[in-house]
This record gives structure tokens, sequence and C-alpha cells, in this order.
């Protein structure tokens, strides 16, 4: 039987594979329901992040939920919300190679527990891990950005599509329009569209 | 497995099909069929579709399939093998065991081989739709009514009535309008049973309609109201190469 979200965020509170462990105040494996089969992925935990245990309530945070809730799209509920690296970098710095190795063990098993039918890659860390996790190579974000992927990883058949990471867009009004309609793209007609004349 | 090949006369035409494949999707697999090449695929957004086929009599060697064939292709790639050909060149598939080898043969004959992809093979129909009004016209008429739209706004507005097909296109930069009148000069066939109207954003359009048109000088434009549009396109060896995309919910 496949593990589930509870046991690898157990797993992810005990871990000490990285140096990441030393700092953290609290471990953040993820959160959320998927209900619609929407896994959303960002870098690290920040400051208020790791405070609080749980992904995104800074005000990078606020932003995306902001977003999703412009499509409806409740983050609780709808979607599972996490990192590719589950502690917080010291400073905030960007993580290590070594350390999202480390950590992507628990990124693809919480794939395989959600099984969802969209990945948003959020910025160019998690959008490299999640391509090259399922055998596509990236240099920059730019290549990928507004795109979507058919994916098979962690042996779900899934689609991975990449935007910015909200926190890059805080203060640059440009890059949040392109944030927003990356997810209305992505996200906003997972119901319309094409799919309801086939 | 056995080998299978496919020659087609034109390389270059060939590949602006692959570049009007590819405005939909990134990867995709042909079926080699018993009566020509197909090929059906929806953008990962799920906004628009290609369904492309080409009847066995459209190329100069086709193979017998007993069962369909898939050909799993990344059109990135595959377009940057034919950078290279050169006007007059032919090209040729051969499909061997999991490997493609690609040949470019002019003066010299070029061979590429490639490995095949696995592409998850998704039957897909092509969208249920009543279309109530058709008018054929130029390619280019359609490509620079998206061209003009696309520089005012980022959606675009089909309206036929029995009289004219309207294109329109506005925003706070301008306003754009494109008229083809019935009996008009460029339009070869204008069929309306009722009128209609809908609504498309032109992030597929422009990019449909600038490479289809180097394939085919001929466009079929059908359309229902808020419904998905079909842009079909004629392929001078024979076959069509058919887009749909989704209306926009205003």
């Amino acid at each position: 039987m496949a593990i589930t979200l509870d046991e690898i965020a157990e797993q992810i509170r005990a871990c000490k594979r990285c140096r990441l462990h030393e700092g953290r105040k609290n471990a953040v494996p993820g959160e959320g329901l998927a209900e619609k089969g929407i896994m959303l992925v960002g870098e690290a935990p920040g400051e208020k992040e790791d405070e609080e245990g749980r992904p995104f309530v800074g005000p990078a945070g606020k932003q995306l939920t902001k977003a999703l809730e412009k499509l409806g799209i409740n983050r609780a509920k709808d979607a599972f919300i996490t990192n590719v690296v589950k502690c917080r970098p010291p400073g905030n710095r960007e993580p290590l190679d070594d350390e999202v190795e480390a950590c992507l063990p628990y990124l693809l098993a919480q794939i395989k527990a959600v099984r969802p039918k969209v990945i948003v890659a959020l910025g160019a860390h998690s959008a490299k891990a999640l391509l090259s996790a399922a055998g596509r190579r990236i240099e920059k974000l730019s290549e990928a950005r507004g795109r979507c992927y058919a994916a098979t990883i962690a042996g779900v058949s899934t689609t991975i599509c990449v935007t910015y990471h909200p926190a890059a867009t805080l203060y640059n009004p440009r890059l949040r329009d392109a944030f927003e309609n990356d997810l209305a793209k992505f996200l906003g007609r997972r119901d319309e569209g094409l799919l309801k004349y086939l | 497995m056995a080998k299978y090949v496919i020659t087609y006369t034109d390389a270059k035409e060939w590949s602006y099909i692959l570049d009007g494949i590819a405005v939909i999707v990134e990867e995709a697999a042909f079926s080699l069929r018993q009566d020509g090449l197909a090929l059906r695929a929806l953008d990962p957004s799920r906004t628009a579709m290609v369904d492309l086929f080409i009847p066995k009599e459209g190329f100069e060697e086709y193979p017998e399939v007993e069962s369909e064939v898939k050909i799993g292709v990344n059109f990135k790639d595959f377009r940057k093998l034919l950078r290279r050909l050169r006007k007059g060149d032919k090209i040729s598939l051969e499909l061997e065991e999991s490997k493609l080898r690609v040949k470019l043969i002019g003066k010299s004959t070029r061979s590429i081989t490639v490995p095949l992809l696995e592409v998850a093979a998704e039957e897909l129909p092509t969208p249920k739709v009543v279309y109530t009004a058709t008018v054929k016209t130029a390619s280019d008429v359609l490509d620079q009514a998206m061209k003009d739209a696309d520089a005012v706004a980022d959606a675009v507005k089909f309206d036929v009535d029995e009289e004219a097909l309207y294109i329109r296109a506005s925003s706070d930069k301008g306003e754009v309008e494109v008229k083809l009148d019935k009996g008009g000069e460029l339009v070869y066939e204008f069929d309306v049973k009722e009128p209609a109207s809908a609504v498309f954003s032109l992030e597929y359009l422009v990019d449909i309609t600038s490479r289809a048109s180097r394939v085919s000088d001929i466009a079929t434009i059908e359309l229902a109201t808020a419904k998905p549009i079909s842009l079909t396109f004629d392929i001078p060896a024979g076959g069509k190469l058919t887009y749909f995309v989704a209306p926009r919910v205003e």
C-alpha cells in the first residue's frame, strides 16, 4: 500500500538527511486535500513558514492564495501545496543541490500519494527539480515558463506546468499579471476548454 | 518489428506541417494507419486541438500496415533536424525497432537516426459541434486578420451573418475590423445556415494561422455560436490540417 501524506509528513518532521534540519524551527511538509487534483510546488520555506510549519503563509503565500481564489480554487480544499525542500535554508538563501537531492524523495512520495492531474512548479528550482525527475532538463526558467508538459513522475501520469514563484511577483506588476495569467491557463480551464465538447 | 518507410516528396512542406503541429503540442504520436498518416493531439491547457490526416496517396512511398503503428515524436527536436534541408529535398522516414531514421534526399542523402519517443496514447474524439456557418477564404487573409487583431487585443470575435463574416478585436489600444463579404474576391465558399458569434483567445490563433498559411493557401472556417472554432487547411499533396480552439467564456 502506498504511504499516506500523514506518514510522509511524520518522516519529514523527523528528517535529518541534510544540514537544513539543524537550523529549522519546524519542517514544512505541505498541506491541502487536493480535491481538484492540483499540486503546487514552491522552492523552500521562508521565515514565516518555518515558524508555523505550514507552506506559503508569508507575503508570497498571500499572493498565491489570492491568485488561486480569483480562479475559484480553495487552496486548502482543492490543492496540495508544498515545496521542493521542506526545511528553511538559513537567511533565505537558495537551496543547494545536495539539499534538493536529499529532500526530493519526499516530494516524489507526495506526488505518488496525491496522484495530481496537474502539478504547478513555482519558480526555477521547482521547475528544474520536477522536470528533471520527469526526464527533462532546463537551464533557465524562461525556457519553460508558461508551458505545460505531459509527464510521468513517480509513476504518476500527470501534467507539469511552470510559472514564476509568487515571491518574484510581489513587487513587479508585470510579472504578477503573467503569473496570474499562467495560473488561469493551467488551472482555470480544467472544466472548460475543449474537454466538454469531446 | 517490421520496417516501415514513408517518403514525402516535399521536405520543406513536411517541415511546415510539423511547425503547424508544434504550435499545439511539443510531443505527440503519428499513427501509421492503413489509409494514411494521422495525428490528433490536445494542447496541455486543453484549449486547442490539432488533427492531421494525410491519405497514403499523398506520399510517394507508404508502407502496407496490418495494424496501426505509433511514431512518437518531439516536434522541437524533429524541427531542428530539418533545419538543414534544401529546396527540392524529399524526406523519408524509416521506422525500425525503436529508432526513426530521417533521410533528407536531394543532391546527396543525409541520414539522421533518432530514438522514438514513448508518447502516452490518448484516444481523442474530435469536438462534437454542429457548425452553422462555413466560410472558405485565402489563408493569408485569415492570417493577416489574426495579426491585425493581435496588434490591439488578446482576443478576437468572429461574427457571421447571411452577408458577411466580421473578424473584430478591440481594446484601449484601438479597434480592428476585417470584413469578408459573401461573394467577395477572396471568399471561395460562404454557407451560413444560421448567424454565429464567438470569441477566442488569440494565443493559439495567431500561431496557428501563421504556420498553417505556409502549408496551405486556403482556409476553411467553421463557426457556431459560443462553440469551438474549426480551421481546416488543405495540404497540397492531399489531406488536411485541422485545428479546433475552444471559445473564450465571456
